[in-house]
């Protein structure tokens, strides 16, 4: 409880220095000259931005064609996590500390490729995490994002992904939600949210389109059992107001905890063994921007985990203000699997969230969210419990 | 407890330290780049991305050359793609946000290689007019315009349209108005932060201004369409054709 304490205290320091101090802290209007150099990481952040002139000087160096239309900037962010179940609290926390690497490579003849590149160092303290973390207080470098996207393999119609991406499916693609508080259905409705593979790509007249084969482990990449996914996603094009896609996904992803849960709702669960998933799914997601800075967004999954039929829903509400530094959103989500008759048929699990989020400037965010769990699936007294949980992040990129 | 020292200091130290001002607020991961855009702007192009850091500095530059200024969000590294025919830089998209009542407008914008307006495309907009002023018949009215030419269209802090200044529906005119002010901020910021790229590649003389020239169509012009059989050609529609002078203001007299 003292780390989340002494978060908020934080977040009112610089939230209240900002906004009442004469010389804010943040000084976003303040000229280069005004801003002090500050040592290190003044240092860092140049070298980060502009690198070293002297090496710059030739445009054949190496230095120089590395620098060449790249985008270099760390990102640090702490998280503090407070949940409430059934008359139990406690506090958790997670510090990210990473590098967000983008840079396109251009010969005589254009742009012909985009790299991107998040290694982020990730430290749980007493907060469960996916598989791929050993404990709740281990620490994992995360490969966020890290692939190279071809584009001049054929034309904007047709690009070619290899690396670690987004799975292509649902809202998700088009919104990119890493590194926020807010998520969309990935970890809980596929059980892989990024994943080692190939896609193709590419935006049409009006439809742009994702389709990817990978190989269904998440972070680390291994051949164990065998997973795999194939995902895809085709949409109208993002730039309206009113956005439709739909999604299909079919694998067997490396999810021991996934399969935890199916194997709970078994009356006999002795013949499901390893750490696959089969999955399946369908999706049609939506995005409504309104006149006013609201937006509306909903996603709808049918499909099956081995032979158990499975709908999963999310509904989501976003306000913004018109500068979009800060956002307000309610999400809603619905979890629904049918069991076997002597466990209670179709079950389903809901939640509901109210989160915020302020970006004063480029550099810092802010973010707070609080999920209370609505409705629970009845297959044992245990899983009755009503849970809640309050979430606050704070960001900062240089 | 010393732990707890340790991390306000590093707190402390960082929100002191100096400011980038090369980072987007959102991760990389989420950049598109307008290649649909680019395509429809410039089809059958080739077009090559140079990163450019919109610092403060560059920030109050804007601000002298124009009434208003860029939004601090409006910082940070941004692209210029230079669009190129034959290894021939033929101009330039660049997507520029500006802040409305409606929310974030982005508009994807195309300009030649002496940056006046060529065209544009609305990258978001919520305005339920948007169809209206993506028509031809408000584009057209800002093609070909120069930065000076544009910052005529506006009042005196830019805040709306000069009167007459465009042919708009008279609900349209705050839209109108902040499509002009971004497009001069694409152009002011392009000039700034891309310099070099964009002198290298002016068809007009750097001191070069245009005039139009409003009589075309001098007896002298018209001998000369004669003596060449064309003169009674109805192909082109006389009244849509305009003509413009270059001035090199560093080649004028001083008397």
């Amino acid at each position: 409880m003292s780390r989340f304490t002494f978060l908020i205290l934080a977040a009112l320091f610089f939230a209240c220095s900002s906004l009442l101090a004469e010389q804010p802290v943040f000084p976003w209007n303040r000229t280069p000259e005004e801003q002090a150099d500050s040592g290190l990481l003044k240092r860092v952040d140049d070298w980060l931005t502009y690198g070293d002139p002297d090496r710059l000087a030739d445009p054949d160096s190496t230095a120089s064609r590395f620098r060449n239309n790249l985008r270099m900037t760390v990102d640090l962010a702490g998280r503090g996590i407070v949940p409430h179940k059934g008359g139990n609290s406690g506090s958790g926390s997670v510090a990210f500390i990473g590098l967000d690497v983008h840079k396109v490579f251009s010969d005589d003849h254009g742009d012909f490729a985009t790299l991107i590149a998040q290694p982020y160092l990730t430290k749980l303290n007493s907060v469960k995490g996916p598989h791929f973390f050993e404990g709740n207080n281990d620490w994992e470098l995360v490969n966020r994002i890290m692939n190279i996207n071809f584009t001049r393999v054929f034309d904007e119609r047709m690009n070619i992904k290899v690396g670690h991406f987004e799975v292509p499916y649902g809202l998700e693609q088009p919104l990119n939600t890493n590194g926020t508080l807010r998520d969309m259905t990935h970890p809980r409705n596929l059980g892989v949210k990024a994943d080692w593979g190939v896609t193709l790509n590419g935006q049409l007249t009006d439809y742009e389109y994702e389709v990817g084969v990978s190989r269904g482990t998440g972070n680390e990449f291994f051949d164990s059992e065998d997973p795999y996914v194939m995902a895809g996603r085709f949409g109208t094009k993002h730039i309206e107001n009113f956005i439709v896609g739909v999604s299909f996904l079919k694998g067997s992803i490396w999810n021991p905890g996934a399969l935890g849960g199916y194997k709970r709702g078994l009356v006999d669960a002795s013949a499901v063994i390893g750490n696959v998933i089969d999955r399946e799914r369908y999706g049609l997601d939506l995005q409504y921007h309104f006149e006013r800075p609201i937006s509306l967004l909903a996603e709808f999954n049918w499909g099956k985990d081995f032979d158990r039929d499975v709908f999963n829903t999310l509904l989501e509400l976003d306000f913004y203000n018109p500068s979009k530094s800060t956002m307000w959103f309610t999400q809603w989500n619905y979890y629904s699997e049918q069991y076997d008759a002597d466990l209670g048929g179709w079950e389903a699990q809901i939640d509901g969230s109210l989160g915020w989020r302020w970006t004063p400037n480029n550099n810092w965010a802010l973010s707070m969210m609080y999920v209370q769990d609505v409705s629970a699936k009845k297959l044992d007294n245990a899983s009755t419990r009503l849970g809640s949980k309050f979430i606050a992040q704070l960001r900062y990129r240089f | 407890m010393m732990k707890r020292i340790l991390v306000v200091k590093l707190m402390t130290l960082l929100t002191v330290s100096g400011i980038s001002q090369s980072v987007q607020a959102q991760a990389y991961c989420a950049l598109r780049d307008p290649v649909r855009q680019i395509g429809e702007l410039f089809p059958g192009h080739a077009y090559v991305s140079h990163v450019g850091v919109v610092t403060t500095e560059v920030r109050k530059e804007v601000g002298a050359r124009l009434p208003f200024t860029l939004h601090f969000n409006e910082l940070g590294s941004h692209t210029l793609y230079a669009v190129a025919k034959d290894s021939t830089t033929v101009g330039y998209v660049h997507v520029r946000p500006e802040i409305t009542r409606w929310g974030i407008m982005e508009i994807t914008w195309s300009l030649d290689a002496d940056l006046r307006v060529r065209d544009f495309a609305f990258q978001r907009c919520r305005n339920r007019r948007r169809a209206i002023l993506e028509s031809d018949d408000f584009k057209q009215q800002l093609r070909g315009k120069s930065f000076d030419e544009l910052l005529k269209l506006l009042n005196g802090n830019g805040s709306n349209l000069r009167a007459n200044g465009l042919n708009v529906d008279s609900q349209d005119t705050e839209f109108a108005a902040a499509i002009v002010r971004c497009a001069l901020k694409t152009i002011a910021v392009t000039g700034i932060v891309w310099d070099d790229e964009v002198k290298t590649a002016m068809v007009l003389p750097a001191n070069g201004e245009l005039e139009q020239v409003a009589d075309v169509y001098i007896p002298a012009v018209e001998q000369a369409l004669e003596r060449m059989f064309i003169a009674d050609n109805e192909d082109i529609d006389r009244k849509s054709v305009k003509v413009f002078r270059v001035v090199d203001s560093s080649k004028k007299k001083d008397s």
